[in-house]
Parts: structure tokens; C-alpha cells; sequence
């Protein structure tokens, strides 16, 4: 039985794979002149690289945030649109200097640290900002690695 | 007034059949209110969108104190009453200006631990509301920004118990960051970590001046429960997360998600249980040094020293409550053993989440007698649980009715379950 499921699952998955890989193939020939502005919502591109915040997301935020960017509820806040991720300067201040005390995200309260993560290039901190902007229904312009410069 | 109410007991039985509604009698929901359950129990919803609801008590009359861990319609403690004798909640008020998940009863007073502090409020009989007079039983309570929590329980000699948790994953010098090292001695075993002693009926105890560290090595414990048959305390501890994102070398993704196990401790005083320098592996059943005290994954060293649990569960499973259950209404193999009610993971990620759960551990004497087993089943509405948002509702507290009920909370919508057992089903 855990057999048959596992291969529900993983048909599943091959399906949805295939799906966004049919969307992905064509936004990369409508706007194949700057890989990094491809909309990676589900994370799966058939053509060409993945964007290159993604590897950084997936290594650094993934344990708390999800990998649907749906946080832990009373724990880590979602990143599906909110007030945070659309202020560019509030999401580099994060990641440079990390966040601790109660905050407030769509109306609910979260109480937990956030490390900084200053030890990251300039350059992935500006990639993880930029992918998630980009991801979990966020459409928001990317942030360049001058502008985490600047910052930090 | 008490003849009443046994007369009340008496016409009031239980049943299992999710026939018509019958005036005295308490029929369970025909879904059991989403639950799957061993066969011949059977659930009913007693009350719904009660806010964040943690810990629950039931006393003598039935009625029903749930803490809340944040103030929810002014209040910190959801306060519910059947007055229809049909097993559902409905006279609901909320009381206290605390939040927090500690909540117990002893010698007619409600206890209640907040994130800082033990208070206490008088129960007058037949009333729903305890009395506003607060006193205050412990202070001086750390303020955690992780594992806030303040569980508590009490023995049979007056003595009251308060779980402390630590603000930390592993004392790092800097929380949770990846290259920093493990602080050895952890100061922070000085008042975090562990589980503390004081006097049930002695007021404005401080922490560090009149309380006793009991036990310590406990990183963060919610479930903790007195067993009076055996007159020991026990608790389960949240272990450890994050090995392979701090531990890339040492430690993949999958060991991550299954290392360590969530341990069942029988706490005696002067217990020590290892946190931050041991966690536990269920894989090789012993206690290894953690990475950020020099460990590979293997090595021994100081943890050799330290206690063992009695029980292994999986990784990340978060133990949120303990019940000893000693009601009558459950089959014999329930007698004495320990109910456990599961939070469920957020930090197997990128595997699927686990533990959504109430189980079930059968005791002899002292200590488990075979395996655990899942006992409710289905609070989380979707299989697999691939991120903890999608889960409809999260295990987090448990009690025993007067008539040997076992009730479970939720604090993602705020559900109470009463779960119950009639063979005739």
C-alpha cells in the first residue's frame, strides 16, 4: 500500500514536472535575454539554469520558511506576499543583520530569531532576495548585489 | 448538589453510535470529528475556534480549562461548560490577563504558567470562572524568545514542577549560526534547560533563590506528568534540529530529518540528560557527542555519562503533552500507560513533515512495556504533510474527563476533542 502511494505521489510529481516545465520552456523563449527574470514560482525549469537563488534558498532558508515558503504557523512567517518582502531595504537589513523580537507579518504575530546571515557574498544575498521576490506569489523587481553592498 | 450530579453520571452514558441526538446522552460525531481511531472509540468536537489552545485540565464537574498562548477575547485561559449534558461546550468564557501553555489543578486552586511567571487563582464549587484573586506563585522566570513555554505539574507531597526551556538549538555562541561553536560550560544550564522544583502553596518563589533544579539536560521539554501510581516524574523532550544545515559534512539531508530521536525521560532528581553536548541516535540507541562539541556523529565521549530515555521517537515529532491515563472507561491495556500528544514537525524539511499524532505507550511499573503505538490519527486533514501550514489542526494537549475521557486540544484553530470508548459500537 505505501508502495502504491509512493507511486501516486511520484506520478504526481512527474505530472506537475512536466506541467511547469511546458510554462517555464516558454516564458525562457519570451524573455530568454535575461535568464535571472525568469519567474521560478515552482522552482522546476526545463530550460535553462534554475535561478541561481534558489540553491541559496534551499540551503540557508528552507528548514524554517519550506520550501513552499509557507513558514511554520506561530513560528517562521510566510513568505507569500506581505509587507516584509515587499520592502527591498527591510528584506537586505534581514539578512545582514538578522531579526529577533515580536513582528508582525499579515496580521500575525511572530516571536522568533532569525540569524544573520552576513556571512553570504553580496551577490547570493541579493540572489536568495531576488528569488524570493520572485517566488511563493510574489511578482516584485529583483534587488542587485550593489544595493546589499551599499547596505551592509 | 454532589448527589445530583451522580445521579446526572448515572443517566448519562456514552455511546459510540452516530445515530440521532438523544437528551442525556453524549453521542459521539459521525466523522469523530476527523479523527481515526482503534476500533470501539469514537470522538465528538466539544468546542471549536477557542484560539491558540495549549494545555487542558477537567475537573470533578466536568468543566474544562484550556491555556491559550496568546490572549484570545481578552483572555488567557478558555473556560468551557456543558450544560446540556450532550458532551459539547456551551457556555464558553475566557479569563486571566497571562498567556502561556502551563495549566494544572491543586488543592482547589488553578495554576497557571505563563511565559514568566506561576500564578495561581482560587476555584470556587459550581462556579464556571476561578476567582480573580491572583496570587503569584513563582516569578522571575526567564523570557525566551524560542521554547518560551512554562508547562508545569505537581506530586503528591505538595511540590510543584515548571519546565524551563532553552532559548537555543545547541548553545551556539551565536544562535543558530552556522561555523559557531558550542559554549562549554552552556551558561545557559544555569537557568534554562531543565526542569525546577518548588513548593505548590509557597508564594513569590523566585526561580534561582528558592526553586531547585531538579533536573537538568532538557532542552526543551512541553510534556511533562506525574505519575502517581509510581510517584516518579516523567517529560519528553524537543531535541535538537538543524545537523546537516550547520553540519553539511557530517550529516545529509535525510540523516537530518531522522536524527535525533525525541526522547521520553523518567526524570529523578539530579537526572542529567546531555543537552547541548548529547543528543540521541535511535539508529545506534546511545547518546553521541553533538557536532558542535567536537562530534562526528559517532563519538561517545562525556554523553557516556549521561541518562538515557526510556522511549525513542521519531526525530522532530515535537512531544507537546503526557497523560498517565487512569480512568476506567478505556480497555485494561490503557491502565497506567502514558498517552502523548504530537505537535507535529516543521524541521524535517526537505522530507515530509511527521508526527501529527496522539500515541499511545503501554507501561509496567516504571517503564514502557512494548512499542508505541499511533492512537488518534488524522488532525492534520492531508497526508503527506509536506509543509506544517498545511496541516488543518496540530495536536497540543491532553486530559482525562471524570468519567475517563481522553481530551485533546489544538492550537492552530483552537478544537477540543473528547474521545471516548464503547465496545458496542
Amino acid at each position: 500500500m505505501r508502495q502504491f502511494y509512493f507511486y501516486s505521489i511520484m506520478l504526481f510529481v512527474f505530472v506537475l514536472g512536466s506541467c511547469s516545465g511546458k510554462k517555464s520552456a516558454n516564458n525562457n523563449q519570451e524573455q530568454s535575454e535575461n535568464p535571472k527574470e525568469l519567474s521560478d514560482v515552482t522552482g522546476t525549469q526545463a530550460l535553462g539554469e534554475p535561478h541561481p537563488g534558489k540553491a541559496v534558498y534551499q540551503k540557508y532558508c528552507l528548514t524554517c520558511h519550506q520550501s513552499d515558503g509557507s513558514g511554520v504557523p506561530g513560528m517562521f512567517p510566510p513568505l507569500s506576499p506581505n509587507e516584509w518582502i515587499a520592502d527591498k531595504d527591510k528584506m537586505i537589513e534581514l539578512m545582514l543583520n538578522g531579526q529577533s523580537g515580536e513582528i508582525t507579518v499579515n496580521g500575525e504575530v511572530y516571536n522568533s530569531l532569525m540569524p544573520a546571515h552576513d556571512f553570504l557574498s553580496d551577490e547570493q544575498i541579493a540572489d536568495v532576495i531576488s528569488y524570493v521576490r520572485m517566488s511563493f506569489g510574489n511578482d516584485l523587481e529583483a534587488v542587485s548585489q550593489e544595493e546589499v553592498a551599499a547596505a551592509r | 448538589m454532589k448527589f445530583i450530579n451522580l445521579l446526572l453520571l448515572a443517566v448519562v452514558f456514552v455511546s459510540c453510535n452516530s445515530g440521532s441526538h438523544k437528551i442525556n446522552t453524549i453521542t459521539a460525531d459521525s466523522d469523530n470529528g476527523g479523527l481515526t481511531l482503534p476500533e470501539g472509540f469514537c470522538a465528538l468536537v466539544v468546542a471549536d475556534d477557542l484560539g491558540p489552545a495549549r494545555h487542558i485540565q477537567v475537573n470533578d464537574q466536568g468543566d474544562i480549562y484550556i491555556s491559550l498562548n496568546r490572549l484570545h477575547k481578552g483572555g488567557g485561559i478558555a473556560c468551557l461548560r456543558d450544560t446540556t449534558n450532550d458532551g459539547r461546550a456551551d457556555l464558553i468564557q475566557y479569563f486571566g490577563r497571562h498567556h502561556g501553555t502551563g495549566i494544572a489543578f491543586w488543592n482547589n486552586h488553578l495554576y497557571f504558567g505563563s511565559d514568566t511567571l506561576v500564578v495561581r487563582y482560587p476555584m470556587v464549587y459550581g462556579q464556571l470562572l476561578p476567582h480573580d484573586g491572583e496570587e503569584i506563585v513563582v516569578t522571575g522566570l526567564p523570557i525566551n524568545n524560542q521554547h518560551a513555554a512554562k508547562p508545569l505539574t505537581f506530586d503528591q507531597a505538595g511540590n510543584l514542577y515548571v519546565t524551563v526551556g532553552a532559548p537555543s538549538n545547541a548553545c551556539m555562541e551565536q544562535t543558530r549560526t552556522k561555523g559557531s561553536p558550542g559554549m562549554d560550560p552552556c551558561p545557559l544550564l544555569e537557568r534554562h534547560g531543565g526542569i525546577w522544583k518548588f513548593r505548590a502553596d509557597q508564594l513569590k518563589q523566585d526561580q534561582v533563590e528558592d526553586g531547585q533544579r531538579y533536573a537538568t539536560g532538557i532542552r526543551h521539554a512541553v510534556a511533562i506528568d506525574w505519575n502517581g501510581a509510581e510517584n516518579t516524574l516523567y517529560a519528553l523532550q524537543h531535541g535538537r534540529d538543524q545537523l546537516h544545515q550547520f553540519f553539511p559534512e557530517l550529516y545529509d539531508e535525510k540523516q537530518s530529518a531522522e536524527l535525533p530521536a525525541e526522547e521520553f525521560l523518567l526524570v529523578e532528581e539530579g537526572s542529567d540528560f546531555g543537552w547541548p553536548y548529547c543528543y540521541y541516535d535511535p539508529i545506534t540507541q546511545q547518546k553521541v557527542l553533538g557536532p558542535e562539541y567536537g562530534g562526528d556523529g559517532t563519538e561517545v565521549g562525556v554523553c557516556a555519562a549521561k541518562d538515557d530515555p526510556i522511549l525513542a521517537f521519531p526525530a522532530h515529532v515535537a512531544p507537546n503533552d503526557l497523560l498517565f491515563y487512569t480512568g476506567d472507561m478505556f480497555p485494561e491495556q490503557y491502565q497506567n500507560g502514558a498517552f502523548i500528544a504530537f505537535h507535529g514537525s516543521w524541521n524535517r524539511a526537505p522530507e515530509v513533515q511527521e508526527g501529527y499524532y496522539v500515541v499511545f505507550v503501554p507501561f509496567e511499573g516504571k517503564i514502557p512495556s512494548g512499542d508505541w503505538e499511533i492512537f488518534a490519527d488524522g488532525f492534520a486533514g492531508v497526508s503527506p504533510v509536506n509543509s506544517p501550514a498545511d496541516a488543518q489542526y496540530r495536536p497540543c494537549g491532553l486530559a482525562q474527563g471524570p468519567d475517563g475521557s481522553l481530551f485533546v486540544t489544538d492550537d492552530v484553530k483552537g478544537r477540543v476533542w473528547r474521545i471516548m470508548y464503547n465496545p458496542a459500537n
